[in-house]
């Protein structure tokens, strides 16, 4: 089981920096001047946290999928 | 002349040279690991919010379960490359859950507290997370660990993210069908990579593998048996674009998810983000989620010889004997096939620039006929309506 999960990660990785790689080649870099409109709050993924927690905590209870972006938190006995 | 910054939460007027490792500043708060993903900077300012949740969900014969939540976080800056996070959440849980289908309605009553905090430590291109959570019912105790790092390349285009967190979980018997106190241990690896498109897009992509053992059975269904073992495979999409004509912003999500229980699922999201003027947000929501059954779901049936009228409608003669012999079975219509719709809207209005307040509606229905590709037939529609409050201070 555990080797599964080391090649599983270690392919999950390598796609992850291919991708990176051909993202920076294909993507045009934007300057650091250029970014105000990236840095409004509104841009931020997830920017409620609360918010964002109490809808995961909700959607768990009702349905079969779950997992956001982050990792952490704690689990429930969703009756 | 730069036009104002209609957003308040912006702390400063940007400078042209506005440089986007603020953006970690402007958003550290995240009651779990953050899933923040710019090169992220110490946050300079303590941050306290406030959240209250009023859910009711319900089916159209009779109410089910009532939550009311309340919750509080926040973030503390302890030095420039050093920072803390955290939060409490107390539910006060009523009303009643299905023995089995949408059918035998059983009163419960519970409430739940939970506590996580984290701490953050900020070098110059990573930053490394560490968190702990524990939460408590009176049937069920969990314990999270989890640890993360974020890299970002030096232009801060582009951001790495890989997580791993642990849960050591005790489901604490309640019910004739749990005898004794029941272990189950999940292992969660996260990774992710967010890219700046273009001076108006952030794009993100999020891998996610879980691994759990114990014990997923449900103690309240009648003859629930799973097995003792669930992998999950989750892709995630988001992707943020900013609309310079009317300052506001669409953030859209699609997450595949599927799992060893053979449930494959889609989730669509959009949000989005309108500045009105006079620092008042408007943000309506729209999600879509779609589910195929469990291999081991089985179907109301119009009369099976076991039933009696406690059980009517189950598929009895099956599920006990498959019980019986150890084999899975559930009448959980959470491992039924349906589709669901949500949606609402949330509006922010934020004082002084750093005092904020904000409200938000949520309508969510579930059926059968609305699944791709078929759902599961003969249980009763599941709807839920939510109300939350929050307030917001930095100082």
């Amino acid at each position: 089981m555990i080797t599964k999960l080391r090649d599983y990660f270690v392919l999950l990785a390598l796609g992850i920096v291919v991708s990176t790689m051909t993202g920076c080649a294909l993507v045009q870099p934007v300057q650091p001047w250029e970014k105000g409109n990236l840095a409004k709050p509104q841009m931020v993924f997830d920017e409620d946290a609360l918010d964002r927690q109490f809808a995961e905590h909700t959607y768990t209870s009702k349905e079969a999928a779950s997992g956001g972006a982050g990792v952490g938190g704690g689990g429930c006995g969703c009756n | 002349m730069k036009k104002p910054d209609t957003n308040a939460k912006a702390m400063r007027p940007a400078p042209a040279h506005y440089h986007l490792s603020t953006l970690a500043l402007l958003a550290s708060a995240s009651a779990l690991v953050s899933s923040q993903v710019m090169a992220e900077a110490a946050p300079t300012a303590t941050k306290i919010s406030l959240k209250t949740l009023s859910y009711q969900d319900y089916q159209p014969d009779a109410d089910r379960i009532a939550v009311d939540a309340k919750a509080v976080e926040f973030v503390v800056p302890l030095s420039e490359e050093w920072s803390l996070t955290g939060n409490v959440v107390h539910d006060a849980i009523s009303g009643a859950s299905p023995k089995y289908h949408t059918s035998g309605l059983t009163e419960i009553i519970d409430t739940r507290n939970a506590y996580t905090a984290s701490v953050s430590r900020y070098f110059r291109r990573d930053t490394v997370t560490a968190g702990y959570s524990y939460s408590k019912e009176h049937d069920y105790l969990s314990r999270n660990y989890s640890l993360q790092n974020s890299w970002s390349t030096d232009n801060q285009n582009t951001t790495l993210v890989f997580g791993g967190s642990y849960s050591a979980d005790e489901i604490l018997p309640n019910s004739i069908f749990l005898r004794s106190i029941k272990d189950k241990r999940t292992l969660d690896l996260v990774a992710g990579l967010t890219q700046v498109m273009t001076q108006t897009d952030l794009a993100q992509i999020t891998l996610r593998h879980s691994q759990g053992r114990g014990y997923f059975s449900d103690q309240y269904k009648l003859y629930d048996l799973r097995p003792d073992e669930r992998r999950a495979d989750s892709l995630l999409l988001r992707w943020n674009h900013f609309f310079s004509a009317n300052d506001s912003t669409l953030h859209a999500s699609y997450r595949y998810y599927q799992d060893s229980f053979d449930i494959k699922a889609h989730t669509f999201e959009f949000e989005y983000v309108y500045n009105l003027g006079h620092n008042w947000q408007l943000t309506p929501v729209l999600r879509y989620y779609s589910q195929t059954r469990s291999s081991f779901y089985f179907d109301p049936v119009a009369n099976d010889p076991y039933a009696d009228a406690d059980t009517a409608g189950a598929p009895i003669s099956v599920v006990y004997n498959r019980y019986l012999d150890g084999l899975p079975a559930s009448m959980d219509q959470r491992l039924s096939a349906f589709g669901a719709l949500t949606y609402g809207i949330k509006v922010e209005k934020t004082f002084a620039r750093n005092w904020s307040v904000d409200a938000k509606f949520e309508q969510y229905q579930q059926k059968g006929s609305w699944a791709l590709g078929g759902g599961s037939p003969g249980l009763a529609d599941f709807s839920a309506r939510s109300l939350l409050f929050g307030v917001s201070h930095s100082f």
